[in-house]
């Protein structure tokens, strides 16, 4: 089932449950000193974002192309979600939904996972090992990661998005060409920091950065399953018309 | 690098060239894959129900691309001794039929209620949830890959694991390795409640119920209930390979428990999961002009 529109499902997203209370408590550092961005010996590191999605981005002014603002319109208009249909969402949004991710870092292996839970249920992949980005890519929704540590900021740079998923619930376009840059700071225990540059000049005319914060879930706290595509109400189940259906 | 070249019913070699939309084509093509039963990469040699009209697998020359043969190097280890499940692995699980993995010579001891289950399901194919894009359960298996997310630094140090599946459906397992028991009161899932230990660091036990009974073990509708009670037992004989040894029990299809057996072999070093969703463009539902079987329900 999708999520409702307030966050729906056992995991109320947004203030209230979970959240750290009392004086922020320090960011955990391995015994090398490095930055824990997932679990820590005591706790689980299951992450839910301040609000639900973002709607939009949270930005004033977007410097849209001129002809993006007509996809934006479009999109306001005719919501063809790919979200509620279930398809997964890069970026931003796999972290911006009510129930969270949970962030894994294998470090002898140079791979950190981001799980998430709503939505495709499903998993990203971020490679610390130095790699770079292959020449070609199949353009995929979570597109091609890879990081690496600017002292304590996780740097993720991702290419090979493709077009098919929405930034946010209205619609916010992007093409192939995007290009991200997160940074991820863990700012203390509780407060995961996540600045995002987007670069994508199909769509606009410069690039541009967005913010958001994440909260830990409290100890106890796991992922649930949670498969969208059994019975979403939203999809042919709910009359809709499924728009990849051709 | 991409393994495009596991995708073996690509008929003409020069259509792997980037173009766009390629990347849903080939996406496209798998899901049609799953829905023919002969598509069967990780159990090449075994064949299928044999209608399947592109012909046996690798007729079309393309043929998946063989992982290389590891099996004579030695079991990889963890810095306290613990095997290491690391790397891609395919095969692992039942794709056809789960009776495949039984010892020589033995049935799986159905009662009746299932008997007249998989009669049923023989005739409704299309019911599959599979097909539908839903997870496939545990122990089922597919021909796409998988792989573990295990602490390295050593057995007791993680108190998760977690099996990243390729497809159906590109999501994970989370397997809990903290002492853990289940608890008291189910909310019936498609991978259930696992909970995990290391034997002798050999030997991953992994102990599941709270299943929902929703998913098929195998293309054939061999079925379970939410009483399903699934203990698996991993190791790891060589570098290449894997094994698991399945003990199912579910008093309401099964006279007793059973075990079954089933092997993975390591792929490529330089393999990697692919990005997989069969709710993009899946053939096999409305698209394709099938019946929904949960519509409704």
């Amino acid at each position: 089932m999708p999520e409702g529109r307030a966050g729906g499902g056992a995991r109320q997203g947004g203030e209230g449950r979970g959240r750290e209370t009392g004086p922020p408590r320090p960011t955990p550092r391995s015994s090398s000193g490095h930055v824990l961005l997932g679990s820590t010996p005591e706790e689980k590191g299951v992450w839910l974002p301040r609000g639900v999605a973002p709607n939009p981005l949270g930005l004033k002014d977007t410097p849209f192309q001129p002809w993006a603002k007509a996809v934006f319109a479009d999109r306001e208009k005719n919501e063809l979600e790919p979200h509620t249909r279930c398809k997964p969402s890069g970026v931003l949004r796999q972290f911006l939904t009510p129930y969270g991710v949970e962030i894994v870092e294998l470090p002898e292996l140079q791979q950190i996972y981001v799980f998430d839970i709503g939505g495709p249920h499903t998993y990203k992949t971020v490679y610390m090992d130095g790699r770079s980005h292959p020449e070609s890519l199949v353009p995929t929704y979570y597109g091609h990661s890879i990081g690496w540590w600017e002292g304590d900021t996780l740097v993720i740079d991702t290419v090979g998005f493709n077009d098919k998923f929405w930034f946010d619930r209205k619609g916010t376009p992007h093409s192939e060409k995007l290009h991200t840059i997160e940074r991820w700071t863990r700012t203390n225990m509780g407060t995961l920091v996540n600045t995002v540059t987007i670069e994508d000049p199909t769509y606009y005319s410069k690039p541009f950065t967005v913010t958001f914060n994440a909260r830990l879930q409290a100890p106890g706290d796991e992922l649930m399953e949670y498969i969208c595509q059994e019975n979403n109400q939203y999809g042919t189940a709910g009359g809709h018309e499924n728009p990849f259906g051709k | 690098m991409r393994r495009l070249l596991r995708k073996s019913q690509i008929p003409n070699p020069k259509s792997q060239i980037q173009t766009p939309g390629f990347g849903t084509w080939v996406l496209g093509f798998g899901i049609f894959c799953l829905a023919l039963p002969l598509c069967l990469l990780a159990q090449e040699g075994r064949g299928g129900r044999g209608n399947n009209p592109l012909g046996a697998v690798g007729a079309l020359g393309g043929g998946g691309r063989r992982a290389p043969d590891r099996s004579k190097e030695p079991t990889p280890r963890l810095a306290d001794g613990t095997i290491s499940l690391n790397g891609l692995w395919v095969g692992g699980g039942p794709v056809e039929d789960i009776a495949a993995g039984l010892p020589k010579g033995e049935k799986l001891p159905l009662l009746p209620a299932a008997v007249k289950l998989m009669e049923y399901r023989a005739q409704h194919e299309s019911d599959d949830p599979h097909l539908w894009c839903m997870p496939m359960g545990v122990p089922r298996s597919t021909p796409y890959p998988f792989k573990f997310v295990q602490d390295m630094t050593g057995s007791t140090a993680s108190s998760h694991l977690y099996i990243l599946h390729e497809g159906n459906i590109h999501s994970f397992r989370q397997i809990f390795m903290d002492g853990r028991k289940h608890p008291a009161e189910l909310d019936p899932t498609w991978f259930g409640h696992s909970i995990g230990r290391w034997e002798n660091k050999d030997t991953l036990v992994i102990d599941t119920v709270g299943f929902n009974d929703k998913f098929w073990f195998d293309r054939n509708g061999t079925p379970h209930s939410e009483q399903l009670h699934i203990v698996e037992r991993w190791t790891r004989p060589n570098m290449g390979t894997l094994v698991n040894a399945v003990t199912i029990e579910d008093p309401m299809y099964y006279s007793k428990a059973f075990t079954v057996t089933f092997t993975a072999r390591l792929q490529g070093p330089n393999d990697e999961i692919l990005e997989n969703i069969c709710q993009e463009n899946n053939q096999y539902g409305p698209a394709g002009g099938h019946q929904n079987p949960f519509f409704g329900k």
